[in-house]
């Protein structure tokens, strides 16, 4: 397996495993209603702090179990990839947020559009990195 | 039935004593999983590596790419 598909199957993973968590325990614990702005970001801030942990570490031992692949420059395949997988996760993320920005203000409450921006841009990261092992996995 | 680019990468390479699909990589400038896709036939490469590849093996392009029934 190529070191960049390792590194898009590292962040696919720990993007589920870690929002999941978020998303089905932490989230729906807030109370919106009372709870500040600060409040919030507390609980969210450990959550994007664990992801980025784990990316990281990840990134390093993928890094230190094959250092040449690590260091050779994105090739074309990779290159055309990773732009087809963008293209997708910019649609779902733009759509996704005129939703959350634009149409859910008139009729929602301050902690759905919250939430709701939230999920539309793992999401469309979820998406994006799928799309990338995906196209690996195809060849 | 509908055509498309064949290659001949896997002939050439038993031909210049079994050079590996890393070897090849390296001199064309793609990692080996970018050659085992192009010999497949599941990634089609730009004109620039295509000469690249044909230039390694020191045959015209057409010797290592063909439109054709696949």
């Amino acid at each position: 397996m190529a070191f960049r598909e390792k590194i898009a199957w590292l962040t696919l993973i720990s993007l589920i495993l870690v929002y999941g968590v978020y998303f089905a325990v932490l989230g729906p614990q807030i109370d919106f209603g009372a709870a500040s702005l600060v409040e919030v970001l507390w609980r969210f801030g450990p959550v994007a702090v664990v992801h980025a942990l784990i990316m990281i570490a990840g990134t390093i031992a993928l890094t230190i179990a094959s250092p040449s692949e690590a260091k050779a420059p994105r090739d074309e395949r990779d290159q055309a990839i990773e732009r087809r997988s963008f293209q997708v996760g910019y649609y779902v993320l733009l759509i996704g947020l005129v939703w959350v920005g634009l149409v859910m203000p008139f009729s929602e409450p301050v902690y759905k559009i919250f939430h709701a921006g939230l999920i539309v841009i793992v999401a469309s990261e979820i998406l994006r990195y799928g799309m990338i092992v995906l196209a690996y996995r195809r060849g | 039935m509908t055509k498309r680019i064949t290659n001949t990468i896997r002939t050439l390479r038993f031909h210049a004593d079994e050079m590996t699909q890393a070897e090849l990589g390296k001199r064309v400038g793609v990692t080996r999983q970018t050659i085992a896709a192009i010999e497949k036939g599941k990634y089609a490469p730009s004109l620039e590596t295509a000469f690249k590849i044909a230039d390694v093996f020191n045959v015209p392009l057409e010797a290592v790419f063909q439109w054709g029934k696949g």
